[in-house]
């Protein structure tokens, strides 16, 4: 339940980044593709494929012109980076860079494949692709790094000094 | 890693579904859906294989059909072409016929006019028979006279209908009275085994060479005289009384297609011809 408010938060976060009165590059960030590396990287269940699949359908209904290859994306996104990670022991904010600009980098481009029969995909510029994996890459590895401070325990910890 | 290929499978075919999907709800600057062109485009391949196939074989049941047609239309025209052929020879035979029937009646014109002509059918001459149809239903008794174009081939033995049997002068057992055409010599021409036939009863002193015509005599009350018989071939003297002499027949048996049939040669004949 909280996984799927999250979702639902970051895609209307996805939607504000998009605002025209926003930056243009702030929408190149995918926000949602935490959801997608943060499971293998945080050994979670094997179910999480599925999962991202609800997510990209979902990102299709809010974001995309048709229903379809926004869940294919996300969901192939998340099939390669399940088969990467255990091939990877690193498990650092450098990481969270690297998968999340894997992640990112997969998503754009089998969306644009996936649109490309339907006649709706627009022109994939190197540009746009490595911008939107940097930003996208920055903002996976802000979130690893703030998991990786583990604020709760630290929190308790504080409290459990203080209350000394 | 068989769940891995497991879950693989799964997404790809989730994947290829939820194109499909997407292509459900794309409109093509047609005006039609995508999924429907998709469609159109994946069976108009079959459809045209199908098409393409079926025309195909609608060629070759055509070619096969106007083959058969070709051999049968061919096999009848072969068939018209040999019954053509055999009308032609028919008719060849008939003009050759026509010929020899000609010949004969400028042969013996006092006798054409009571001649029965027939068409031989049958000859054997090593038995010395021959079978021929004549032209009427008039019955011809035996005895009658043949002719060929040749000469004298024998008589009639058998009638029945319009055919009659001809007993061939080669015969061994026929007989037939013969002169030279001076009617100096005389004797009796006799069949035998070989095909030619012996002269009998012929004196030694008798003036006979080789080659020449020996016609019939008449004395034997059958056949009518002055027709060619056959010529000497060979001459010999013997130990007997008479000379041994052999004549090869005037008519060529062989090849002969029509004969005369001398019906009532005896009336026919004037009175000086029965005198002499």
């Amino acid at each position: 339940m909280r996984l799927a408010i999250l979702v639902v938060v970051s895609l209307t976060a996805q939607v504000a980044l998009g605002w025209p009165a926003a930056p243009d590059w702030l929408s190149l960030i995918l926000l949602p593709t935490v959801f997608i590396i943060a499971p293998s990287l945080l050994h979670a269940e094997r179910r999480w494929p599925h999962f991202a699949l609800v997510l990209g359908l979902v990102w299709d209904l809010m974001l995309e012109p048709v229903v379809g290859p926004g869940a294919i994306a996300w969901s192939a996104a998340a099939v390669v980076v399940s088969l990467v990670a255990p091939l990877v022991a690193d498990r650092s904010t450098r990481a969270w860079l690297a998968f999340g600009a894997l992640g990112a980098a997969l998503m754009i481009i089998i969306r644009h494949l996936a649109l490309l029969p339907l006649g709706l995909a627009t022109t994939l510029t190197w540009e746009y692709l490595l911008t939107s994996v940097a930003l996208t890459s920055v903002w996976c590895g802000l979130v690893g790094w703030v998991i990786a401070l583990d604020l709760p325990v630290r929190w308790r910890d504080h409290r459990a000094r203080k209350l000394r | 890693m068989t769940e891995r290929r497991i879950l693989l499978l799964r997404t790809t075919l989730l994947w290829v579904l939820l194109e499909f999907l997407a292509a459900a709800q794309v409109t093509s600057p047609a005006g039609e859906p995508v999924l429907w062109v998709w469609v159109r485009a994946a069976v108009s391949p079959v459809v045209w294989t199908g098409e393409t196939i079926g025309s195909t074989v609608g060629y070759v049941v055509n070619g096969v059909s106007g083959s058969v047609n070709l051999v049968r239309d061919n096999r009848q025209l072969q068939i018209e072409l040999e019954t053509a052929r055999a009308l032609g020879r028919v008719v060849q035979e008939d003009m050759a016929a026509h010929l020899e029937l000609s010949s004969l009646a400028t042969l013996v014109p006092n006798l054409a006019a009571t001649a029965v002509p027939a068409r031989t059918t049958y000859r054997d001459l090593i038995r010395g028979r021959m079978i021929v149809l004549v032209a009427t239903d008039r019955r011809i008794p035996s005895d009658t006279p043949a002719m060929a174009s040749g000469g004298i081939i024998g008589r009639v033995i058998r009638s029945e209908g319009r055919r009659c049997w001809i007993e061939l002068i080669t015969h061994p057992v026929a007989a037939i009275a013969v002169q030279t055409e001076n009617g100096e010599v005389q004797g009796l021409a006799i069949g035998s085994d070989s095909g030619e036939l012996e002269i009998q009863f012929v004196s030694r002193q008798a003036q006979l060479l080789r080659g020449d015509l020996l016609t019939t005599s008449g004395a034997d009350g059958i056949y009518p005289p002055g027709l060619p018989v056959g010529r000497v071939a060979s001459v010999r003297e013997s130990a007997g009384a008479f000379l041994e002499v052999r004549a090869t027949p005037a008519a060529t048996l062989a090849t002969t297609r029509v004969v005369l049939l001398l019906d009532g040669w005896m009336g026919s004949l004037d009175q000086e011809d029965l005198n002499r």
